[in-house]
């Protein structure tokens, strides 16, 4: 069965990129914009991983993860971060809140395949 | 999800799981395994048709070996040995090396390779 | 549109969207100042604007951006006051970003010096700007110790003990092991001392470590890469213990020293417990120093250690070694020498009649025998290289004519010796070369008769027997008989009324003199003709077929011996004199009795069961003196297609032997190819049968 992945991010060409090397690698993909909108549809379905932004409106990043630690249905769930080099702080923050990993932005599909590689297989 | 069966006799408890050992489940499965241990002198546990198995598992059945031997009762395996457990026993350095037979968690928990169940005290 | 195009479009597009709420934002901020939920609207457009923008290539608008969205990230921590300045300079880099974006979209190159401007004002209104880039450096240290290792070896001693929460960072330590092993050679053993009973267990809690060696050629870096996400809560080791390129001499260490370096227990310890004569292992558990897990863990590493240290050492005697083919060509004479001896050997031994010097001379024969197939085995080597030499020629022969051809090619493990393969290149190429210069017909022709585009030309090498068997197919134009005949007939090769089957036509074809470079048929050269690819064929002992249906396609048969340096033979006798024939192209062996002789004497022509077969008397053709047995041998050969005789004294039989080449001397003596030891010591010539049999053609035709 093909896993599924949650990706989070405001901008809509982010999303159709990340969304685009996932289903090209096979995975079942649920976009959202921000992390309001991904506990929302969270709320009917159960990712085997999530990938997301951290600064988005309504529900930045680092938010969506305590919530998703909080959650019994994704505990234990790996959320990859997209970070950027200048965001040091934000990282920790988000490793502080129990991310379980990073991506750091300008990426490759390939470099993106590799990361998740390491937390679902 | 995972669910189980158990069945009582004079002498002993058997209990049979299927499903996913994981994480997402240890805590309902340590449950589980106190509960049942409590219960009878003598617990055999049938894990023939797990489909999935992860660390917390493994820690939990050596735990619980550990229990028995304070308590003074038996624990012991029956059936098959589940792909999965295998799998999990072997990947985790659990089980594999000659150094890992000997140790004696590995010995009850565990059992040997040769005889193809998990069991034997 | 490509994907990547796609993707820079819709960022294109998204960027101009979030350009335009940057301005709405920027305007309201305008009136009140104070907003931080618009500072962090406009803060995330940056944002946004600039880590997509590297995303989908677009570096210049993403460091541009990056400078006003550093800016802002001050306004937003409050350590500076938004000003009617930061708007209009804000409000002119968004601006300046559109125009980078249409520039990317052909328009107008945006103004690189007004970027610098808005850049620099910025940074004046800014109090002490931050460096974006601080993030960067921390790679470099790690990158210098890879340096030292590589290309080799090493083998680490890893101890990980991951943070008790890693479950809930939602990471499964079962995953990095994996990748650990992916690594290398690795040997892991999990450390469960510090589970407890059910009673105090947190099920959720990680309570193993495990300790592994690994050994890999990916570098040091790799194995921290692998804990990249899990460096900060974990107590993690990695100490290199072994470099196998330093190490002439291996030798492991001893199990008391690896849990000294490991720290588990201490030197003096060690010696204590070293003073008594027991296990180590043992003995530490014994005196309750450490527990049997550690001990276990350390005995891993030593097994580790040993192990992959016997296995480089297997793997580079194991390997390949290049010999020079002198050394080789050497080794295989002086088979042929013993080879020669045994069978004298043999031939003794049978003559004494001594039980006991029988059995050793038939394990000297049996030894040699393996000692004779491995030496040749040396010098066999797979088609595959030349094949694949070739289907650079076909790619660039097709765009020289101008013709789609796709080259497909089957068993290009079929091994050959050495000299045949090197000798083969030549004679195939030239074969190639015709197929795809008149064989294979342009795609609009092949269109018009229904054939795909593209050519289709097949190499294939398989064994057969003692051969090997390799063809050329095309699916081509195919051979025109009557075209042939005709040119033969013009060039004299054959009498306008003679009776030939196709097979012979086609073999006309190999006649000197036929080839020119006029196209006649779907075969002729350019200036080279097929008799010289047919020569060479020949000079290696093989012979060549043609088969071919016109408009269908052309098969091109080779068939080779497996080897150059011996051949099987069937020995024959004319007085005193051995001769070698190869057994490949006997077909049987009559008797020819006087009266047939006497019969057919003047044309040499017997009758074998019906047949009428020409013979060639090598008595006479040798000129041998002596008188002829009562009954001579007729050795019937198969040359192209024919059956021709050869007239004997005697067959002795079947006779394996090395192939001597003569001297320089006798290299141009016509019909002999070279020569044997026999086992008494004499020598005996290998008869060139085709070319024995094209001489006499040749005069019986003047004379």
């Amino acid at each position: 069965m093909a896993k599924t992945i949650l990706i989070v991010d405001d901008s809509a060409s982010m999303r159709q990129l990340v969304t685009f090397a996932l289903k090209d690698a096979g995975y079942e993909v649920i976009a959202a914009t921000d992390g309001r909108d991904a506990l929302n549809k969270l709320g009917g379905a159960k990712a085997d991983m999530v990938v997301t932004d951290l600064n988005m409106p309504n529900m930045d990043g680092i938010e969506l993860i305590k919530q998703l630690r909080k959650s019994p249905a994704h505990k234990f769930t790996p959320v990859v971060m997209l970070t950027t080099e200048s965001q040091e702080g934000k990282k920790q923050e988000g490793k502080a809140a129990g991310a379980s990993g990073w991506i750091v932005k300008p990426f490759t599909p390939e470099k993106l395949m590799e990361v998740i590689k390491k937390f679902i297989r | 999800m995972f669910d189980y069966r158990a069945e009582q006799t004079e002498d002993k408890t058997v209990l049979t799981v299927n499903g996913e050992l994981t994480i997402q489940n240890a805590g309902a499965f340590k449950n589980l395994l106190a509960e049942s241990l409590e219960k009878t002198g003598h617990l055999v546990l049938n894990l023939e048709n797990v489909t999935e198995v992860d660390l917390s598992c493994l820690q939990l059945l050596c735990s619980a070996q550990l229990t028995t031997t304070e308590l003074n009762r038996r624990l012991t395996m029956d059936g098959g040995c589940a792909e999965a457990f295998r799998k999990a026993a072997a990947e985790s350095g659990y089980l594999g090396d000659e150094a890992c037979k000997q140790s004696p968690c590995n010995q009850s928990c565990l059992g040997t390779e040769a005889d193809n169940s998990l069991g034997g005290v | 549109m490509s994907t990547a195009d796609q993707h820079r479009e819709a960022y294109r597009e998204e960027a101009m969207e979030l350009l335009a709420e940057l301005e709405t934002s920027l305007l309201d901020l305008e009136q009140s100042p104070d907003d931080m939920e618009l500072i962090g609207r406009i803060f995330r457009a940056l944002h946004t604007i600039k880590g997509s923008g590297s995303m989908f290539g677009f570096e210049d608008i993403a460091e541009f951006t990056h400078e006003v969205e550093t800016v802002f990230d001050i306004v937003r921590n409050g350590e500076m006051h938004v000003t009617k300045e930061l708007i209009d300079l804000t409000l002119s880099a968004g601006d300046h970003v559109r125009m980078m974006l249409d520039a990317v979209h052909g328009s107008n190159a945006a103004d690189s010096g007004r970027a610098g401007e808005i850049i620099a004002a910025l940074q004046k209104l800014s109090p002490g700007k931050k460096g974006p880039h601080a993030a960067r450096a921390a790679s470099s240290e790690e990158d210098e110790s890879d340096l030292l290792h590589e290309g080799k070896s090493i083998t680490c001693r890893i101890r990980f003990r991951p943070p008790g929460d890693i479950f809930m960072r939602g990471i499964n330590p079962l995953l990095i092991l994996d990748d650990l092993r992916a690594l290398g050679e690795c040997r892991i053993v999990a450390q469960k001392e510090g589970i407890p009973a059910l009673n105090d267990i947190d099920p959720e809690y990680c309570y193993t470590y495990w300790d592994a060696v690994l050994t890999t050629d990916k570098g040091v870096n790799a194995v921290k890469e692998i804990f990249e996400f899990i460096e900060d809560g974990s107590d993690l080791r990695i100490d290199i213990i072994d470099i196998i390129d330093d190490r002439p001499e291996g030798g492991h260490k001893k199990l008391g020293n690896i849990l000294v370096e490991r720290g588990d227990v201490t030197p003096d310890e060690l010696q204590k417990i070293l003073s008594r004569q027991k296990r180590i292992g043992e003995l530490l558990v014994e005196a309750d120093l450490i527990d049997t897990g550690k001990v276990e863990s350390a005995l891993t590493e030593q097994r580790h250690v040993r192990k992959v240290q016997e296995k480089h050492q297997r793997s580079e005697t194991g390997s390949s070694i290049r010999v020079s083919s002198d050394k080789l060509d050497r080794l295989v004479n002086l088979v042929g020498e013993l080879v020669t001896v045994q069978a004298r050997l043999t031939q003794t031994c049978a003559l004494k009649n001594d039980p006991e010097l029988l059995s050793i001379s038939e394990e000297v024969e049996r030894l040699t025998e393996y000692l004779r197939d491995n030496t040749m085995s040396v010098r066999m080597v797979p088609i595959g290289t030349t094949f694949n030499k070739f289907k650079r020629l076909v790619r660039d022969l097709s765009a020289e004519t101008g013709k789609e051809v796709e080259m497909s090619t089957e068993g290009a493990d079929t091994e050959l010796d050495k000299t045949v393969i090197d000798k083969l290149n030549d004679p195939l190429v030239h074969m190639i070369r015709n197929s795809i210069d008149h064989g294979i017909e342009p795609p609009e022709v092949r269109e018009a008769m229904g054939k795909p585009r593209a050519g289709m030309l097949h190499l294939s090498a398989r064994h057969s027997g003692a051969n090997v068997l390799i063809e050329i197919t095309d699916d081509g134009a195919g051979l025109d008989p009557q075209a042939i005949r005709a040119r033969a007939v013009e060039k004299g090769l054959t009498e306008p009324d003679a009776e030939l089957s196709e097979k012979d036509i086609f073999a006309l074809i190999f006649e000197p003199g036929f080839s020119t470079a006029r196209k006649i048929t779907s075969l002729s050269g350019r200036g080279v003709g097929m008799d010289v690819v047919k020569r060479s064929i020949e000079a290696l002992r093989g012979s060549i077929e043609i088969s071919s249906q016109k408009d269908i396609g052309t098969t091109v048969t080779l068939k080779l011996p497996l080897t150059l340096a011996i051949i099987d033979g069937l020995l024959v006798k004319i007085a005193e004199e051995v001769f070698v024939i190869p057994l490949s192209i006997i077909e049987e062996c009559v008797e020819l009795s006087r009266n047939a002789a006497a019969n057919g004497n003047e044309r040499h022509i017997s009758n074998v069961r019906g047949e009428i077969v020409p013979y060639i008397s090598l008595r006479e053709r040798f000129m041998i003196n002596g008188r002829k047995p009562p009954i001579e041998q007729i050795v019937i050969t198969r040359i192209e297609g024919r059956r021709v005789g050869l007239v004997v004294d005697h067959v002795i039989g079947g006779h394996q032997t090395v192939i001597k080449t003569l001297g320089r001397v006798y290299r141009d003596v016509e019909g002999v190819s070279g020569a044997t030891i026999l086992g008494d010591g004499r020598v005996a010539l290998i008869l060139d049968v085709p070319r024995l049999v094209q001489n006499v053609e040749k005069e019986a035709a003047f004379s």
